[in-house]
């Protein structure tokens, strides 16, 4: 391990290392040389595609494979649109990209699923394409396609619905370009197209710029090959005498001008991180050539394929896998012979401890005042390693390094040590995602988690979710992984909903309702509707019952949720739904609760329809009642005697005698007050009694008479009426002459008292006072304000209650009563 | 006491607080100056949570109410804050066109308080004007109006749920209670009587489930009663006679604040003048019997002069401490004594001058306690005659019905006739409803098919019609004696320092939900009053938690977790003041913290109206 450096190969002031990240499962059936490979970038999955000239029959379909970074297979398809398959590509998101030689693109899954389909216009159709590029743009990655003539069109994002846009045109195209590649400029994809010798930028917005560039080589004749960096600040073109020139991606700076000697175009020309570029003729070794013209050959076993990474390059062989990784600055800094950096100091110091060597001591002393520094470097160093051995002892110096600084980080430690077992559960052979620590941190925790979903490794990932403590991560993964249940589990309904259940529980914050519209989704009619069941929220549950037309089901959850909100939503889309009124609400009597809703409804939109209700409903009491609240607001006395002739009826058929008997009485009461408003009364709207009062007023005795007859007004209650209605219009002396009309008043005279009082006239209340009985004395003298004369009655009837009575309205002006009451009062205590 | 006890009940400001950013943020989402169209109902409520100065401050420059279809002119941004009902949505509709086809471009939001409905959406989309309009909701489901009582404000509860069966509300009270966990923890140990107050807490849960975790909230409430208006309709039928009863009676409390006009304040501009335990004056008389308020008053007017007095012996350096502190309060109290003085007398200028209520109140007794049903019904008889206020006769008629059962089909149909002559034939309508919430009803005849009612799974229903074979005893009377509702006779009750719950009816009737609820959180639950509880409703159930149940009755002095001692009141359909007089004293009593939730606050009147047509 001391020697860890011997391994590395020095590219200028840079060093290079080569892992061996997989031995490939393909072994015994790939032929590298035979395929067209597509990778895609931080460790992505392959897919392969047997090359037109290696086809054993020229119109057999063409099979994509798509296996994971170990090789081992995932997926077989055959091509089967018609056309000739004419690339593959991976997006950034792990979507494999097909485009077949008409413009039609497909987009798979890993699974051979088509996730989305487009196609690359009109031209592309036509004259068919000739070549295309699949990169990687700023949010996902597109796709740019050349036509048989020679124009470029392209899609910025395959995950949009934008058509694609024409790339401003070459001058004098005429044939083929020599070499072109996809490049972003400030923010916008552009193609970067070399004409022979001549280089032009064209862009989305119809500008074609000519590029000059530094070289020093004045006749170029072509150039054969062009790689822009992942980053796309660097470019890399081969020419056809030989040369690699290596700058940066305006061309306008040259980082290096290197003479191969071979200047048959390679086989690949690929970037290796940014400070590096590898090129690879087949059957010869890999050149990598530094940006200082210095250079290393890498020697290897049959064809090979290369994938650019931002921190260096996968090689993928036939038997291997395997990565050239530029040495990460801190790990440089550790295991550099003759370093005499703190981290180095200290992996050393660990070491020679284990072996209880004194020199540790040594050690310890010379960094002790950068133990904080040394340790960081140790457990950054131990991110990078790939051999869990390597992984440990440099964690092991940092554990050790930690005893002697105060304040260190628990954190970053802790934090590492988790980054480091997730990278070695996906690095796992049967995962295949070689990822390097660097490639982590730029993608991040979230989108591995969601690219191991999309593998299907829904246990590895919900391990990391748990381990990680990232709850909400979780339930999106349980989501998924559910959908995935529903959509391909053969098993029958009940089993699926079963096992669903069991792993979802009640609680997990898993939507059901979204597992249950995948199932519709599926045609899994009954699984949905298990599913459902589990739904806690109500209002979920309902807009899918309703879909997949379970209104029964979807009214009853409605009602039971408690929620009449939901209970309207689907008696409207049930009204909507039968055209039937009758069906309609032969379907609604099935769930009682539900019309009391429905009725609330009509009764504030469409009360024909209510009364329809209540008809069907055999509720003839409660259509007498819509009557006479229509009749209440109508003004119209004949529309106003026909509605209460319908309640009347209404009222026959509920047998409501009583009711009827009343309504018939109203419409009588009706008929004599439209003759009395013909006679100048205005009384309609008003009540029996009140139109009696009114005519008593007016001094119509008569027709109050007959009134009172007609409508069997009792005794009583007449004589409270016309005593009130007299002495409101202040006839005195037809009050009287009532008074006396009888033996004695049925309602005693009180009344009339009060009456008298009431309307302002307490001399003539005076004259009934001795008629009263004794036991209402009192209170009429209170009512025309004879307190002291009230006291005295009281008093001499020996009744407190009575005493109390005055006392109570004694106000504080009366204060000489009030004292006289107060006396009253002793006295008859103490008599 | 009081102050101690109201000192530990959950701080409701918070909750204010919570709907105030809530309109906030609503306000805010639209830039540049703005009108407010706000429902009627809605008014107060809103006032109470963000006065015109805040909604000056979010941009608003005017404010109106919802009450007619008339474009108006104004500024580009447009808000409605309304009830999702169905008659301020088409307010807005045609408003909304009317300004579109007189060339008013505007932008609408329209508020639903406390959540849209899709029934209102679908008159949008029908109007073919749902894409005009944002839709917002605010969610304001809990308005306290003091420290210990929260309102929904949702004066139409009774008659929608209990008479036209409608559960649309349910939501909103059960919303109500979940707010209320979601701040002040879950609670514990529910006990329901009644069907809407069952519904209501299951509703709840599932709503719960749904929303946010709350476990870790503190608890700070223990237990919750829900109640519904019609296990006890005999209650709000009966006069008030504490004095915060009576000013709701006569002057009409809303949202908390009472508006006395000339009659009191002898100036020409109405007062308003908020009634809570702010106000300490108001506090230590608000729940007292009316008999001895006046006393009271007087008494504190004395020491009030006391200590205006003292001043008279200060040095100047006294003299300036009592100006600089005493001076400020003593004025306050000085404008509170003199506006309650006031109150009082009113009160009983109008109340017992024509010696009506003297006469009311010896009915209504007569009636609770069984005796002199003849002269009883003759006294209802004759208040008819008279034309009486119609709702103080129906309240009259209605206790005649319930304290009985229901009445003979003689005098049933007797006195609804003599209603129709003094007060006219819509009353049908009335007297329709009445019988649907078994508040005025007639006794079945067997031989007699009984009116079929729709949708008629309330439990008042079964009580209007289901008792065919009756015992001498009504149920009514049952519930009086196994629930000691009415105190024996010849007891006479201290109205200054009472002993009973019962003196807020002046010792004559203990409010039988109160009792309900002393009886539950003594027993912690139904044992041993099941047979009465059925006597009211089939519907009530409890859940309590285990490990309390041990405990013995909540709110004994050794129980030590505060949060069991307060219990929180649930009066769904309303609740008077008198009733919460009679809680507050409960609380005294058993050193119980009662938080009084309800749908409203009602009187008889308020209560009646809500079944006239």
């Amino acid at each position: 391990m001391e020697f860890m450096s011997a391994e590395w190969n020095p590219l200028g002031d840079i060093f290079f290392r080569k892992l061996e990240l997989y031995r490939m499962t393909w072994i015994d059936h790939m032929n590298i040389s035979e395929y067209d490979v597509a990778a895609a970038i931080n460790g992505g999955p392959i897919a392969t595609m047997k090359k037109a000239m290696h086809m054993v029959r020229a119109d057999s379909k063409q099979i994509v494979s798509i296996y994971n970074a170990a090789g081992n297979r995932l997926h077989d398809f055959k091509w089967q649109q018609g056309g000739l398959l004419l690339k593959i590509g991976w997006t950034a998101s792990e979507k494999l990209v097909c485009v077949q030689d008409d413009g039609l693109v497909i987009l798979y899954n890993l699974f051979g699923q088509v996730e989305n389909t487009f196609d690359m216009g009109q031209e592309a159709m036509d004259l068919k394409i000739s070549d295309c590029r699949i990169f990687q743009s700023y949010n996902d990655s597109g796709v740019i396609v050349m036509t048989t003539a020679y124009r470029f069109w392209i899609k910025s994002d395959v995950n949009k619905r934008s058509a694609p846009r024409k790339l401003a045109d070459v001058p004098a195209l005429g044939s083929p370009p020599s070499c072109w590649a996809a490049i972003g400029v400030d923010g916008t994809i552009c193609a970067l197209v070399a004409r022979d010798d001549r280089l032009y930028l064209i862009d989305q917005m119809g500008q074609c710029t000519p590029q000059d560039i530094q070289i020093s080589d004045s006749d170029v004749i072509a150039y054969t090959d062009i790689a822009v960096s992942i980053n796309n600040k660097y470019v890399a073109l081969f020419t056809a005498t030989g040369m690699l020139w290596i700058g940066s991606a305006n061309l306008q700076v040259c980082f290096c001008e290197y003479q191969t000697q071979n200047k048959s175009r390679p086989t690949q020309l690929a970037w290796c991180g940014t400070r590096s570029v590898l090129v690879y003729w087949e059957g010869e070794d890999l050149l990598m050539v530094g940006s200082d013209r210095d250079w290393i050959s890498y020697p290897h076993e049959g064809s090979v394929f290369i994938v650019s990474e931002t921190d260096g390059a996968r090689i993928i062989s036939n038997s291997f896998h395997e990565l050239i990784h530029r040495v990460p600055e801190v790990t440089r800094e550790i295991f550099q012979i003759g370093s005499i950096q703190p981290g180095a100091y200290l992996f050393e110091a660990e070491r020679k401890f284990n072996q209880q060597n004194k020199e540790a001591n040594d050690y310890i002393d010379s960094i002790a005042h950068q133990m904080g520094l040394a340790v960081e470097q140790c457990i950054e160093a131990a991110g990078h390693e790939f051999e869990p051995a390597k992984q440990k002892s440099l964690l092991r110096a940092a554990s050790f390094g930690k005893c002697f600084v105060n304040t260190s980080e628990p954190d970053k430690f802790y934090h590492m040590c988790q980054m480091i077992r997730v990278l070695n559960a996906v690095r796992e052979f049967s995962v295949g995602i070689p990822l390097t620590l660097k490639q982590l941190n730029f993608i991040t925790m979230e989108t591995l988690i969601d690219r191991l979903v999309y593998r299907r490794q829904y246990l590895l990932a919900r391990k990391i979710c748990q381990y990680l403590k990232l709850k909400d991560v979780e339930e999106k993964i349980l989501a998924h992984w559910a959908c995935y249940k529903v959509e391909n589990s053969r098993d029958p309904d009940y089993k699926i909903a079963n096992i669903l259940q069991e792993k979802l529980g009640d609680n997990s914050g898993v939507s059901y309702s979204d597992i249950a519209n995948r199932a519709v989704e599926m045609g899994k009619t009954n699984l949905a509707i298990m599913l459902l069941d589990h739904e806690t929220k109500a209002a979920n549950q309902i807009p899918l019952l309703m879909k997949i037309e379970k209104y029964d089901t979807a009214l009853k959850k409605a009602i039971d949720s408690g929620d009449s909100n939901l209970v309207y939503q689907v008696i409207f889309k049930l009204n909507d739904t039968i055209r039937s009124v009758g069906d309609f609400l032969l379907e609604i009597r099935k769930s009682p609760p539900a019309l009391p809703l429905l009725m609330k409804y009509y009764k504030e939109e469409n009360p024909i329809l209510l009364e329809g209700l209540y008809n069907q409903e055999g509720l003839h009491n409660e259509i007498a009642q819509l009557k006479i609240s229509a009749c209440v607001d109508e003004q119209e006395i004949g529309a106003k005697k026909y509605l209460l002739g319908e309640a009347q009826k209404m009222f026959q058929s509920a047998k409501d005698e009583w009711a009827a008997k009343m309504t018939d009485d109203q419409i009588r009461l009706l008929e004599r007050q439209q003759q009395l408003e013909g006679q100048g009364l205005s009384c309609i709207n008003q009540s029996l009694h009140e139109t009696m009062h009114r005519l008593v007023m007016a001094g119509n005795m008569k027709i109050a008479e007959s009134l009172k007859k007609e409508f069997n007004v009792p005794e009583k209650r007449y004589w409270w009426l016309k005593v009130n209605a007299l002495a409101e219009c202040s006839n005195w002396p037809e009050l009287e002459i009532f008074s006396k009309s009888k033996k004695s008043s049925p309602i005693g005279y009180r009344p009339f008292v009060e009456a008298c009082a009431k309307w302002g006239n307490k001399a003539e209340a005076a004259k009934y006072l001795n008629k009263v009985v004794s036991d209402e004395k009192v209170k009429c003298l209170i009512s025309i304000g004879e307190m002291e004369h009230a006291a005295e009655v009281a008093f001499d009837r020996k009744n407190e209650d009575e005493l109390n009575l005055v006392l109570q309205q004694c106000t504080m002006a009366d204060r000489a009563v009030f004292d006289r009451i107060q006396r009253l009062k002793l006295q008859l205590r103490n008599t | 006491m009081a102050a101690s006890v109201e000192g530990k009940l959950p701080n409701l400001d918070s909750l204010k607080k919570l709907v105030r950013d809530d309109l906030r943020r609503i306000l805010e989402s639209k830039h540049g100056a703005k009108d407010l169209f706000i429902d009627p109902t809605l008014m107060k409520p809103i006032d109470r949570i963000a006065n015109v100065k805040f909604l000056q401050d979010h941009g608003v420059e005017k404010i109106y109410k919802i009450d007619s279809s008339k474009p108006v002119q104004g500024n580009r941004e447009r808000f409605y804050i309304t009830r999702p009902k169905v008659i301020s949505i088409k307010y807005i509709v045609e408003q909304m066109k009317a300004e579109k086809s007189a060339g008013q471009d505007r932008h609408y939001t329209i508020v639903m308080v406390p959540r849209s409905l899709y029934i209102c959406e679908k008159i949008l989309e029908q109007n073919g004007v749902f894409g005009w309009v944002t839709i917002e909701t605010l969610s304001f489901n809990l308005l306290p109006i003091d420290k210990d009582i929260l309102t929904i404000e949702l004066d139409f509860f009774y008659s929608s749920y209990f008479l036209h069966h409608d559960e649309t509300w349910l939501h909103t009270a059960a919303s109500a209670l979940v707010a209320l966990q979601q701040e002040f923890g879950k609670i514990p140990n529910f006990y329901a009587i009644g069907q809407a107050a069952k519904s209501t807490w299951q509703l709840s849960q599932t709503l719960l489930d749904c929303g946010p975790d709350i476990t870790g909230v503190p608890k700070q409430i223990g237990h919750v009663i829900l109640i519904d208006r019609d296990v006890d309709l005999v209650s709000p039928l009966c006069s008030q006679v504490t004095y915060e009863g009576l000013l709701d009676d006569i002057f009409g409390i809303q949202c908390g604040v009472v508006q006395f006009d000339k009659s009191v304040t002898g100036a020409d501009n109405v007062m308003k003048v908020p009634l809570n335990s702010d106000d300490w004056l108001f506090q230590e008389v608000r729940n007292k019997h009316f008999s001895t308020v006046f006393k009271e008053l007087s008494a504190k007017a004395k020491d009030l002069q006391k200590s205006y007095d003292k001043k008279d012996e200060m040095s100047v350096a006294q003299m300036k401490d009592f100006v600089a502190k005493d001076l400020k309060s003593l004025k306050a109290t000085h404008k509170s004594l003199t506006i309650h003085i006031s109150a009082c007398e009113e009160i009983t200028k109008r109340k017992t001058a024509s010696g009506e209520l003297e006469d009311q109140l010896a009915t209504e007794h007569g009636l609770l306690e069984g005796h002199s049903m003849t002269e009883n019904t003759k006294y209802i008889e004759e208040c008819i005659y008279q034309q009486q206020r119609p709702v103080n006769t129906l309240r009259l008629m209605c206790l005649l019905s319930l304290v009985k059962d229901g009445l003979s089909p003689e005098t049933y149909e007797s006195l609804k006739r003599h209603s129709l002559q003094s007060h006219g034939y819509q009353h049908v309508l009335t007297f329709h409803n009445l019988l649907k919430l078994g508040l005025f009803t007639k006794r079945a005849n067997p031989s007699q098919t009984t009116v079929k009612l729709p949708g008629g799974s309330s439990s008042s229903l079964k009580i209007a019609t289901g008792k065919l074979n009756l015992p001498r005893k009504s149920s009514f009377q049952i519930l009086s004696k196994n629930l000691h509702l009415i105190p024996k006779s010849g007891v006479e009750i201290d109205l200054r320092n009472p002993t009973d719950m019962s003196y807020v009816f002046s010792g004559a009737y203990t409010p039988l939900s109160c009792r309900l609820v002393e009886l539950v959180i003594e027993k912690r639950g139904f044992t041993g009053i099941e047979d009465s509880v059925k006597l009211i409703t089939n519907s009530f159930g409890q859940s309590v938690k285990a490990q309390s149940a041990r405990g013995g009755k909540p709110g004994g002095s050794q129980s030590r977790d505060p949060a069991d001692q307060t219990v929180v009141v649930f009066f769904l359909g309303g609740v008077t003041y008198s009733e919460i007089a009679a809680l507050r004293f409960l609380g005294h009593k058993y050193g119980n913290r009662f938080l009084i939730l309800s749908t409203n606050i009602i009187t008889g009147d308020r209560f009646i109206s809500q079944t006239l047509p």
